[in-house]
């Protein structure tokens, strides 16, 4: 096996992806020509505001959208090697929750409320893994002891609304790790939770995430949680990635304006008080009608008249890991010149 | 108005019953906020910052204890004299969209206080409207006629600002009015705020759950927990020497652009312990890393530990 | 607990203020009681002493709220008097009605559940569907059919044409369960043809929004299959309003059952009640009434013990 690994493919590799709705108002372009790929063990931090298509990315991939035809796809979502796209449904299920499981934003809503918390992890013992009732129990109390919850074999019996927001966060990180996928998806796990919480539970995806070498997606419109827990970063913006690389990379060196923009307008603890912020003006575009050319080309400073009627393809400049969609990148490592005043 | 004090808040608490049994959503809590001034109330849920905001607004008027504005008591007032304070003493929140009837026209909504105040001139209501969209940078020409709908959260929140500005109040009382939006359009609204406090000479009580938020707008920040005051200093103290452990975990724990895998410590481990029934002594004790027996038994007292620096800690944290 | 004994103590009430009422009704109809029940049995006219007699046995010469504080009082020692005109005792008439009645309306029931629920769901699931706006247009024609018409109709189709089911009467249980069963059958199928599109369209509404929910996004990615989902996952936090529709359907059809047992001749409860209205016996109404309304406080408690079955959060909140 050891030899094979070098041409093992990457555990995820998502190839020019599409998911359109069709409303009544018309069709919502919510995820629009989406490509990257996940090696193992990795994490991946998606980075976008609300209508970026950050979320419906990852429904998308783990497929739990309706399907009533109102959700158009297109492109290759490639699971070690096998598209999921093409896989019939009963594969797919298979997938699901063995292989990709997800943790959600809101632990208030994503559990049950009228099924006992033990019931709610048995259940994909006993459907997924042809667990008997006995042994589920047992392994469902090494579950919700193992993501830090006390008292774990009570736990069994209790209902979610007995326990605090941070605890059933707890709950659905221990639903997702039931069945030891390959790949979980965070969907904005911390969003709902209090400061202190929120770095509880992050710390603990992160602990789950090296024992059992698995691969995470990161989706946050926080580029601090980015920063401190994902090893590579893909910036969304109006249903495209604007720019990819490694974190570390990006915080220092982002070339893409849209980047730039979005870390300085958020207040840091560091600035003294009243230092005026570096909003970025305007909004962000219609998904029924995105503009011709760069999608960001509203509200960027550095606008040029290319970037009104040219779309930009996500691509590297010098570092082949540093791919980013802009016709007039922001230089490596200090500000764009082409703009006299910069962001206003 | 003595020393520029525009209000004063004195020892308030505020309860509720619940399940049938009684508890204190926020007890004992004291502030005084000077005129032109940013007050800061930072915490997490539960704290009892939103309902310290609404006590002051007297919606409820609070349990116990008084609040004076330009002097006045206000805990005493009839309905029909409050209304007339409310004039001068607004309040935004933290859901733009839901705040705005969805129904009404953008600028019926606006000019609704300057109505309820008994203004009956449509000329003047007009121009009033205008300036105050312009103000919060709608273009009136625009807006007027839409109804809320029609617009994007930050913009909604524009449209709420407007509203709040057209009694030219004194003082607004912002409850978590960015915590909805994205970071764009949160550094839009901030700056906005910013800039109504210069222009129409404001005072802001301002209530967020995010320390940098209230960090970047605030003259002096309070942070609270489980319904009391645990510390109040001017803003950059707060975050170069906090003294309540309290403070100092919650620092720790935000995750700031740069940093590297926080580490939230064992500082702030644990749960946020039920309002119903906060823990005996110091209510941070059970999540605290100095706690020692006195913690248990004693709660601390708000006291001053430098001049406009106050804490409620047996053990405050000094200095580095 | 203390939240039913709450619940039940705001029953018991109920329950008094419904048979006052009923009494005072009864006691408002027009023309005199006794010559009612004298004229009907002799030829000759009564004579006045007859008629006090009468009188002072029933204890009509007594102001009606004394009548209904002794009435009351019998009640609660389970003698509700006896027929003004057979002189069987109420109770015993009842009780050989009530069981007849209480099979049929359980039939209703189970069969309306068994049809609207299924169909609700799937409607839910598949809404707009080609399916939802057959099974929709469906219900609402339904709606438009009263009873005795679609009663009919089942006995034109099944009685007669196809010669499948009996069309009516009714034979105890002792001379064979199925032929007891068949009799119901029909009936039965009456009652909950009326019922199903109501229930189906209040299922629908709500699986249709719990469906919308994080935990059914949740039990997708956990890869439950669809049918696990909707039954075992959507259906209980759905079913609020169905199991309080279907509790006050399951009271009117203590009274609403009436037209189905006449065109059916059913020996139940209802006919009973159309009887004894037509011969003016106002103490086995009375009785009929009173055992309408403890069904109605039964109903009544046991959907909202149901509540508490089907979402723990309701128990909480006492």
């Amino acid at each position: 096996m050891a030899d094979n690994q070098s041409i093992e493919p990457p555990l995820l590799e998502v190839n020019n992806l599409f998911t359109h709705f069709d409303t009544p108002r018309g069709i919502a372009h919510a995820v629009d020509g989406v490509s990257f790929t996940l090696e193992r063990g990795r994490t991946l931090g998606i980075v976008g505001e609300s209508g970026s298509g950050k979320s419906v990315l990852s429904r998308t991939i783990i497929d739990i959208l309706a399907k009533d035809g109102s959700v158009l796809h297109e492109g290759e979502i490639l699971f070690e090697g096998r598209d999921l796209r093409q896989l019939p449904e009963k594969e797919m299920r298979e997938i699901r929750g063995r292989e990709i499981a997800m943790v959600f934003q809101d632990p208030m809503s994503s559990l049950n409320p009228v099924k006992k918390i033990g019931k709610q992890i048995t259940e994909v013992l006993t459907k997924r893994l042809g667990m008997t009732k006995q042994a589920a129990k047992l392994r469902a109390a090494e579950l919700i002891d193992s993501v830090g919850i006390p008292d774990a074999e009570q736990q069994l019996t209790r209902f979610p609304m007995h326990l605090s927001g941070g605890m059933r966060q707890r709950v659905a990180i221990a639903i997702a790790m039931a069945c030891e996928p390959k790949l979980l998806i965070a969907d904005e796990p911390t969003t709902a939770l209090d400061v202190t919480i929120q770095a509880q539970i992050l710390d603990l995806l992160r602990e789950q995430q090296r024992e059992r070498d698995m691969s995470v997606i990161l989706i946050t419109h926080n580029l601090g949680i980015v920063s401190g827990y994902t090893d590579d970063v893909a910036v969304m913006y109006a249903g495209r990635i604007a720019e990819r690389c490694g974190t570390d990379e990006l915080i220092a060196h982002p070339r893409m304006p849209y980047t730039e923009a979005l870390m300085n307008s958020a207040p840091a603890l560091s600035d003294p008080p009243h230092t005026r912020l570096n909003a970025i003006p305007g909004l962000p575009p219609n998904l029924l009608n995105v503009p011709p050319g760069c999608r960001f080309h509203a509200r960027c400073p550095y606008v040029q008249d290319k970037c009104k009627s040219d779309m930009p393809e996500l691509l590297a400049e010098d570092n082949p890991a540093h791919t980013f969609a802009c016709w007039h990148p922001l230089a490596n490592g200090k500000a764009n010149e082409v703009a006299s005043g910069g962001i206003q | 108005m003595n020393n520029g004090t525009l209000l004063e808040v004195n020892d308030i608490t505020v309860e509720y019953v619940t399940q049938g049994q009684r508890f204190a959503a926020i007890s004992d809590v004291t502030l005084d906020i000077a005129e032109g001034e940013t007050l800061g109330l930072v915490g997490e849920s539960g704290c009892g910052k939103s309902t310290t905001g609404r006590a002051i607004i007297q919606l409820p008027t609070p349990t116990a204890g008084h609040v004076k504005f330009e002097g006045q008591e206000l805990t005493g007032l009839t309905h029909n004299e409050m209304r007339q304070i409310r004039q001068r003493l607004q309040i935004i929140f933290q859901d733009p969209v839901s705040s705005l009837n969805p129904r009404r026209r953008v600028k019926d909504i606006v000019a609704e206080p300057l109505i309820i105040a008994g203004n009956k001139d449509a000329a003047d209501i007009d121009r009033k409207v205008r300036e105050v969209l312009n103000a919060v940078g709608m273009d009136p020409d625009i807006t007027l006629d839409r109804r809320p709908h029609q617009f994007s959260g930050g913009q909604c929140q524009r449209i709420c600002i407007a509203r709040a500005l057209i009694m030219e109040p004194k003082l607004i009382v912002c409850d978590e009015p960015v915590s909805a939006l994205d970071v764009s359009v949160q550094a839009q609204i901030l700056n906005l705020l910013e800039d109504m406090k210069e222009r129409y000479g404001l005072t802001l009580l301002f209530i967020s759950h995010d320390l940098a938020v209230v960090k970047n707008i605030s003259d002096r920040v309070a942070v609270m927990y489980l319904g009391k005051f645990c510390e109040l200093a001017d803003s950059e103290r707060i975050y170069e020497a906090p003294a309540h452990p309290y403070t100092a975990g919650l620092m720790a724990t935000i995750p700031e652009i740069g940093d590297k895998a926080i580490d939230s410590g064992p500082a702030l481990a644990g749960e946020i312990p039920s309002p119903l029934n906060p823990p005996s002594g110091c209510r941070f004790r059970t999540r605290c890393p100095q706690a020692q027996e006195k913690c248990t038994a004693e709660e601390p007292a708000f006291r001053d530990i430098d001049p406009g620096h106050q804490v409620a800690c047996h053990f405050p944290l000094l200095g580095e | 607990m203390q939240y039913f004994r709450l619940k039940l103590l705001h029953l018991v009430p109920v329950f008094f203020l419904v048979t006052f009422a009923s009494f005072m009704v009864l006691n408002l109809l027009p023309g005199d009681l006794v010559d009612a029940i004298l004229l009907d049995e002799e030829s000759a006219p009564p004579t006045e002493e007859d008629r006090q007699a009468l009188a002072k046995e029933l204890n009509l010469d007594k102001p009606v709220i004394v009548r209904y504080a002794i009435w009351l009082g019998n009640m609660l020692t389970g003698d509700l008097g006896r027929s003004y005109v057979t002189a069987q005792p109420v109770t015993e008439a009842l009780g050989q009605r009530i069981p007849i009645s209480l099979e049929l309306m359980l039939m209703a029931q189970i069969l309306a559940v068994l049809i609207s629920v299924p169909l609700g769901i799937i409607s839910g699931y598949r809404a707009n569907s080609a399916f939802d706006r057959s099974v929709s247009a469906g219900a609402f024609g339904m709606l438009a059919i009263p009873v005795f018409i679609a009663g009919t109709m089942l006995i034109w189709i099944f009685a007669i044409i196809l010669g499948w089911l009996p069309s009516s009467g009714h034979t105890a249980m002792s001379e064979g369960v199925w032929r007891n069963l068949e009799k119901f059958i029909l009936p039965a199928f009456t009652i909950a043809l009326v019922e199903v599109p109501v229930l189906m369209r209040v299922l629908r509404t709500d699986i249709i929004t719990t469906l919308q929910e994080d935990f059914i996004a949740l039990a997708k990615s956990k890869g439950m299959t669809t049918s696990y989902i909707l039954f075992h996952h959507a259906l209980r936090p759905s079913s609020f309003s169905y199991v309080t529709l279907l509790g006050l359907q399951l009271g009117n059809l203590i009274t609403g059952s009436i037209v189905v047992e006449t065109l059916f001749s059913i020996p139940g409860v209802g006919q009973l009640l159309i009887n004894s209205v037509d011969n003016r016996d106002e103490i086995m109404v009375q009785g009929v009434i009173t055992f309408v309304a403890l069904v109605y406080v039964g109903v009544n408690l046991a959907v909202d013990l149901m509540y508490a079955v089907l979402d723990p959060r309701v128990a909480r909140r006492t």
